[in-house]
């Protein structure tokens, strides 16, 4: 696209623009020169070769330079104009864009072109163009983009060492790694570690600058023999950048993304058993070198006080196999066993200390502490080594008790040596106590009573008592319950019967009727016994109330006992609204109904 | 009526000879023991717990025929198996205390709940525990059956039983893990991460030391250590405290 806008327009302006400016300039001798910058480049990378033409008038620039390998375009041009001792002279710079195709030492020839009618020829330049190899091994397949190399402190080991790997990851530092993955090292015959995060470094390596990364790890061969360890591949993504001059014109573009995947070489490894001869007793399976310290206290203690021991190993190795240190002579002491606390001191903890803290018991006089051994094989000498911490002095104060008689069948506990009694000392129990005669209460089971289906069975006991009780309560009578009920019954029947639109005499005994039963309901009184005085006293009542319930039972007296007829139809039906009202207002206990 | 006197008769006459057979056995072992001759004594005494006879005077006495046999690790089962059956037999205490420190039996650290029960037999908590359980249900009944002032009383008194009845089942959920409970009877071994002889060490224990037996799978078992890990064991190498009838 770019190309086309040089070839279309760019080449018409730079023809007037020279023609214009010849006629202003006065000539001077044309002269041509090459340049390219720089001179070596990576394949991927893009130089810039530069033809500037001096005294130029017209000139008539190839558009591209054929050099095998090379692909070499005109991009753009430059111009300027100087004056030297009044004589104005023009230059130009004819700009190409070199991208190499393979990786190689290029010249490129000297370059023909027309200026004003003459033939000029540039001087040839050359180009040096690097590939990548995608391995330390230098394939020149690929871009010089990364490569890696797979690092072993030793070519021989032994089954069981731990010996640590590096392995350093190489990429120019113009492109932006995108480390995604950890390198995967193949191969059989050993166990590795846990591959750490990288360590980012800046090198200098064929005159190129290198982002390192340093991964480490730790392998430990399983099996004799020669052992491949290798190769390491790691996959990631590079951002690859264009030429100069695509970046002037594609500043906010995305650069290519590009897959690399780099490959070391296998390393090989030489693999020996450990030696049979001369392994110590104690020998636990360390591996490495190792120092050991011992510390004690306190100092002076009482025969049966412990002592607490500090033991650390530290060194390189494989701490896994690190045990506690043994007693060199258990006898006269006695040991309680030791719990271990590692301590690395790198990332992959093949260098630290292991601490060990345990109590050991004088059972006799002693003046020094306890000496502890510790046995390892060392890889750089090819032999075993034991080590044995210094004993520091101690003062057991304190008598041995006598042996009882009989303990000496029990042979797995440590002996005791004899010494000479202090009468002074409360003599230790070392014996047991003796039978029992007598066979005493006999047992069936070892299980709990909860667990035992008799006990289970008696709970049956206590549960059917309480549900006897809960059983009779249940079924027992509560006739002050039941008589109030019955009054509630009675209550319901009569209000239908109270607004049905009886009789006089019918209505206002119903009325009475009903607040008889509201009032024995409260008064627990017998109902037939409730006359207008208690009825009016059973509660609190408005005036109006009242009133309309002392109409009622008086009404109902005059009906009963004299026979006295009430206003006519329509005049009694308000009536007994407002009586039912009054009924309904006693009932609630309010006045408000 | 008269069958049933002599039924009774042939029980009572059955039991005696039975008891008098276990004393006789008995007697004979402690003898045995008295005479030095221990492996005698240990078998008659093993002999006994085959026959499901046992009391914690026996579990006591062959737990000492073992430890003059050389066998720590099996006297300190057998005085753990009388102190389950007797928590307050004094001489296994005393001689579980003495073997323990002479072996370096390792032990579990002490839980909260150890603190707060008593060293009393399980069975004192079950039979506390049903009857504030009981009395407190019986009472909680009561309220609903008693009118006016007294059911305050009568809650305070579900409020007791309740306690009660809590407070024993925490002991007895805290005696629950004694159904596992094994010691390490063999001189000494070391628990393994997995149930292989070269597998990597997890704790090694001494004889006498107290686990927790988990699951068993084969010759191996896996149990909870002393040391609060888990590991496997040789089924060989411990026992369990308390024994079944099976």
């Amino acid at each position: 696209m770019r190309a086309s806008f040089f070839q279309a327009s760019g080449k018409v302006a730079l023809i007037f623009a020279l023609l214009a400016m010849c006629v202003l300039a006065a000539r001077a001798e044309p002269a041509a020169t090459a340049t390219i910058s720089p001179g070596r480049i990576s394949l991927g990378d893009s130089a810039q070769l530069t033809i500037s033409v001096s005294g130029a008038g017209q000139i008539n620039p190839p558009q591209g330079v054929a050099v095998d390998g090379l692909d070499i375009r005109l991009v753009g041009h430059s111009q300027s104009m100087r004056n030297v001792n009044g004589r104005t002279s023009i230059n130009v710079d004819l700009n190409y864009s070199v991208e190499p195709r393979r990786a190689g030492n290029f010249a490129i020839p000297g370059i023909e072109l027309e200026v004003d009618g003459r033939r000029l020829r540039t001087q040839p330049v050359t180009l040096a163009v690097q590939g990548a190899p995608t391995s330390g091994a230098g394939t020149q397949g690929e871009a010089r983009v990364a490569f890696a190399q797979l690092d072993l402190p030793k070519q021989t080991a032994y089954v069981g060492e731990v010996i640590p790997v590096e392995l350093r990851l190489y990429i120019d530092a113009r492109y932006n790694p995108q480390l995604e993955n950890m390198p995967q090292i193949d191969g059989d015959g050993f166990t590795k570690l846990k591959m750490t995060q990288p360590k980012r470094a800046r090198a200098r390596k064929d005159g190129l600058e290198y982002d390192v990364f340093v991964f480490r790890t730790a392998i430990t061969p399983s099996k004799a023999g020669r052992l491949t360890v290798g190769a390491a591949r790691l996959a990631f993504a590079v951002q690859l950048r264009g030429s100069m001059i695509d970046d002037f014109f594609n500043p906010f573009g995305r650069r290519r993304a590009k897959e690399v995947e780099v490959k070391t070489e296998p390393v090989e490894l030489d693999v020996q058993p450990l030696p049979a001869a001369g392994r110590p007793n104690d020998f636990s399976g360390a591996i490495g070198s190792f120092r050991l310290t011992a510390e004690g206290s306190p100092t002076r203690v009482k025969i049966g006080d412990p002592v607490t021991m500090k033991l650390k190993i530290s060194g390189r190795g494989n701490f896994d196999r690190v045990n506690a240190p043994a007693l060199k002579d258990p006898s006269g002491w006695h040991t309680y066993p030791a719990a271990g606390e590692f301590s690395n001191d790198d990332e992959l903890g093949f260098s630290g200390a292991k601490s060990f803290e345990l109590a050991v018991i004088p059972e006799t006089k002693k003046t020094a502490m306890p000496v502890f051994t510790f046995s390892y094989f060392d890889p750089a000498t090819g032999k075993y080594a034991t080590l044995n911490s210094e004993p520091a002095p101690l003062q057991v104060e304190g008598s041995v008790p006598p042996a009882a008689p009989g303990v000496g069948a029990a042979s797995e506990f440590p002996a005791a040596q004899p010494a000479k009694p202090a009468p002074s000392a409360t003599p230790a129990v070392t014996d047991i106590l003796g039978l029992r005669y007598d066979f005493g209460r006999p047992h069936t089971t070892f299980d709990p009573l909860h667990l035992r289906r008799s006990f289970q069975l008696t709970q049956f006991i206590p549960a059917a008592v309480l549900l006897a009780l809960l059983a009779l309560r249940l079924r027992r009578r509560d006739p002050a319950a039941e008589r109030v009920a019955r009054l509630r019954r009675e209550k319901a029947e009569l209000w239908p019967r109270l607004r049905a639109g009886a009789p006089d005499a019918e209505f206002f005994e119903t009325a009475t009727r009903l607040v008889q039963l509201e009032t024995a309901i409260r008064t627990g009184q017998p109902e037939a016994s409730i006359d207008l005085a208690t009825a009016i006293e059973s509660r609190p009542l408005d005036r109006e109330t009242a009133a309309a319930i002392e109409e009622i039972f008086n009404s109902r007296a005059e009906l009963l006992y004299a026979g006295t007829a009430r206003g006519d139809g329509a005049a009694q039906r308000g009536e007994r609204e407002r009586l039912i009202k009054a009924v309904r207002r006693f009932e609630k206990g309010r006045s408000d109904v | 009526m008269s069958d049933a006197r002599k039924f009774f008769g042939w029980l009572i006459a059955l039991a005696a000879m039975l008891s008098v057979a276990r004393g006789s056995d008995f007697d004979v072992a402690n003898q045995a023991y008295e005479a030095g001759k221990f492996e005698d004594a240990r078998e008659r005494y093993e002999q006994l717990v085959k026959r499901g006879e046992w009391s914690a005077n026996l579990f006591y006495n062959l737990g000492n025929a073992q430890f003059r046999l050389g066998a720590p690790g099996r006297a300190i089962v057998n005085y753990e198996r009388a102190l389950a059956l007797e928590p307050s037999h004094a001489e296994a205490i005393a001689n579980l205390r003495l073997l323990r420190e002479k072996t370096g039996a390792r032990l579990p650290a002490p839980k909260w709940s150890d603190h707060v029960v008593p060293a009393l037999p399980t069975n004192v908590f079950v039979v506390f525990g049903a009857i504030a359980g009981w009395m407190g249900l019986a009472a909680l009944l009561a309220i609903f059956f008693i009118r006016g002032a007294a059911t305050a009383n009568v809650w305070m008194v579900v409020a007791v039983c309740v306690l009660g009845a809590g407070y024993a089942a925490v002991a007895i959920w805290q005696r629950s893990g004694e159904a596992a409970l094994a010691i390490v009877t063999a001189p000494q071994v070391d628990a393994r991460l997995a149930p292989a002889d070269r597998a990597g060490v997890a704790e090694p224990l001494p004889a006498g030391s107290r686990v927790r037996v988990l699951r068993e799978r084969g010759e191996w078992v896996y149990c909870a250590l002393p040391g609060n890990g888990l590991g496997w064991l040789p089924a060989k190498a411990i026992e369990k405290v308390r024994l079944s009838r099976s």
